[in-house]
């Protein structure tokens, strides 16, 4: 009588402890599952603070690039362009098999 | 039961029993009852909805240079429950913020749970705000549209509001295309309002709007809009526009306006600067709409270009009215006659057109309808039936009196005398595509109608080169090239209805090479002072547009091209 109890109660404690333990492992679950989701938005974040940051950068260099701006700049420096006249250019001959034969060393 | 037990344990008991079952009773009525509510309460909690803004589509140009762009940029809000000290807080934002105190301090004052403090501050002072590290003061980023090109192009591809909605140009027209859809990201928030990471429990993604290709080219919007400004300031204008055309296509290549303003600062300017003069604004054209009388002269066989006109000496009364020729005639072929502008001579070479075909050709040049160009605001101009013509209206109408145009307008009619003959329709848009590349939309070039024979239009290009190499557009000349065109200057009329002596639009209409024409430009003045001849104020800027474009296109100029289109023409 008294062995039947001591197993009944070793049983229930057994299962306590088992359900204890899975509640802890689901505890220990969900945080690691926060933790992770932290460390993806940390990254997240960092990748679109820079993503952001590249975005204003190709936008200064197109601020810089553009025609209007470049005007701004070389008549500030005194710098005047114009059209080359027709005797100031010589024209490249077309690529010929003569060009090829050179360009490809033999 | 009770056996054993003493009576003290048996009432505690019995009201043990009592609370459990009123708990029993509470339980099912939250259970039952009022599940749903209090499920909802609780969900409105925990639960959070995180608004996922779509990118706005790119606007490029011809060439794929972007024109309008978006950024994200920083908004500093504020939770004034949280804000400890106020004042202090206010002196700290105001001094980066540019914002005064009493403004800031007034926000923080609000009971409310957020209150913006500045939206789409610059990179340098969201560093700022954040080094002062203020409890309860934080940051949302939100997309920014920019135009790096500033003012040029502006009014075509228009701005937008701090929402990213569309207000002006191809932003507010294709508003829909550009926007994109928002999305939602639905996830759970713990007790500081903030986002639990890892819980989210659904998730629609934004789609992102559309990009758009235009027909505009950056590098020939500059030029144009370089020259444009030179002449508009020069002249002292009131307003001006420039029309940049390609006559085969429609494409419309450059587009501008002045004054101007800049997208990026629209608070900066007056409202008044924002209109499209182009498209927006009509205007009676003068002589400039005498290429309609002539091109409709020629084709009908009522004139040929070697017929004789007497031109009155300056002054001719008809009807009841004296009408005047700026410089006098006397004898004047009819290709003189268009060359000299002179009015007289082109009142009699509408009359025998006639009404009713002067008036076919004026439709058939496209005037009193809008172009339909793919921008807001478009006007269609006014032209009246000949049924309620007055006597004087045939002469008025042919020398550009008694009808209104816009740039748009002029530009579209010299198209079909460059092209020969064809009345195109214009477009400034290319195609809308999808961020994927995918096109959506193409805006194809729709087909021309035909106006006038091949053959008179190449009259018409012989006489219209004959203004300019030796009429009332010799300041248009570019040496080297063979530009063609047509000066207008148009008295325009004062409040009590008479035409002001003071008061002028100058215009000129030109192509460039004559023979074959690469583009079409229509370059328009308001109220130029002191001087007011198109052929002077006008033709100044179309010849250096044109002169640059010459370049751009890699087009040599010919030499003793003058001679030779001399011999052409005879």
């Amino acid at each position: 009588m008294e062995k039947n109890q001591n197993l009944h109660c070793s049983r229930i404690l057994g299962i306590i402890i088992s359900l204890t333990f899975i509640a802890v492992m689901y505890v220990n679950q969900q945080a690691l599952i926060y933790q992770m989701g932290l460390k993806v938005k940390q990254n997240n974040d960092v990748y679109a603070k820079l993503i952001d940051h590249n975005k204003i950068m190709v936008y200064n260099v197109l601020n810089l690039r553009s025609p209007a701006s470049l005007e701004r700049k070389l008549l500030a420096k005194k710098v005047e362009l114009s059209m080359p006249s027709k005797w100031q250019v010589v024209k490249l001959a077309k690529k010929g098999p003569s060009v090829k034969l050179f360009a490809s060393g033999r | 039961m009770y056996k054993g037990t003493t009576p003290r344990i048996r009432k505690v008991l019995h009201a043990l029993i009592i609370a459990f079952a009123l708990l029993g009773i509470r339980l099912v009525f939250v259970q039952l009852g009022a599940a749903k509510p209090l499920s909802d309460i609780a969900s409105n909690q925990y639960k959070m909805a995180i608004s996922l803004l779509p990118k706005r589509g790119v606007i490029y140009d011809r060439n794929l240079k972007e024109l309008a762009v978006s950024i994200n940029l920083n908004s500093v809000f504020a939770e004034p429950f949280r804000v400890k000290d106020k004042a202090s807080a206010s002196q700290k934002l105001a001094n980066v913020l540019g914002i005064s105190r009493e403004e800031i301090y007034k926000k923080l004052s609000q009971e409310r749970g957020f209150v913006w403090l500045s939206r789409k501050v610059s990179q340098d002072k969201a560093i700022k705000v954040r080094a002062l590290n203020i409890k309860g003061i934080d940051f949302i980023k939100e997309p920014q549209r920019v135009y790096p090109n500033a003012m040029t192009a502006s009014h075509v591809v228009g701005f937008t509001d701090m929402d990213n909605n569309g207000l002006e140009g191809l932003e507010l027209r294709f508003n829909k295309h550009l926007k994109g859809v928002m999305g939602y990201r639905y996830a759970v928030r713990d007790a500081k309002q903030r986002e639990v990471p890892g819980y989210e429990y659904k998730e629609l993604q934004p789609v992102d709007g559309d990009s758009m290709v235009l027909t505009i080219d950056g590098m020939i919007q500059s030029i144009a809009e370089r020259e444009l400004e030179k002449g508009y300031e020069k002249y002292n204008a009131k307003g001006a526009c420039i029309i940049v055309m390609d006559p085969f296509t429609g494409d419309i290549l450059a587009l501008a306006n002045r004054p101007g303003y800049d997208p990026n600062n629209v608070k900066a300017f007056p409202v008044d600067y924002r209109r499209n003069r182009a498209i927006c604004d009509f205007f009676e054209p003068g002589s400039s709409f005498k290429i309609v009388a002539a091109s409709g002269a020629l084709e009908e066989k009522a004139v040929r270009p070697a017929d004789k006109f007497f031109c009155e000496n300056g002054e001719y009364r008809w009807a009841g009215h004296t009408y005047h020729d700026h410089t006098p005639h006397g004898w004047l072929q009819f290709r003189e006659v268009i060359k000299y502008s002179s009015n007289i001579g082109t009142m009699k070479a509408a009359q025998k057109l006639g009404k009713d075909k002067l008036y076919k050709y004026v439709k058939k040049f496209g005037f009193g309808e809008k172009t339909g160009i793919e921008l807001p605001g478009e006007v269609c101009g006014i032209t009246t039936h000949p049924v309620t013509w007055s006597k004087l209206s045939l002469c008025s109408i042919s020398m550009g009196q008694e009808v209104t145009v816009t740039a748009l307008q002029l530009a579209c009619a010299i198209s079909a005398i460059a092209n020969g003959g064809s009345l195109v329709k214009p477009r400034i848009v290319e195609r809308i595509q999808a961020p994927s590349g995918h096109i959506i939309r193409r805006f194809e070039s729709k087909k021309p109608q035909r106006v006038i024979s091949e053959q008179t239009a190449k009259e018409m290009r012989n006489i219209l080169r004959g203004v300019v190499d030796d009429g009332t557009a010799k300041l248009a000349e570019v040496d080297g090239y063979v530009p063609a065109g047509k000066t207008g200057t148009a008295q325009k009329v004062e409040s009590n209805g008479t035409y002001s002596h003071r008061k002028f639009t100058a215009s000129f209409i030109g192509f460039a090479p004559y023979d074959k024409p690469k583009f079409v430009i229509a370059v328009i003045m308001d109220e130029p002072r002191p001087f007011y001849y198109g052929g002077v104020v006008c033709a100044p800027v179309f010849k250096n547009v044109t002169k640059e474009l010459m370049s751009y296109y890699k087009i040599w100029p010919k030499e003793q091209v003058k001679g030779e289109a001399k011999k052409a023409r005879r």
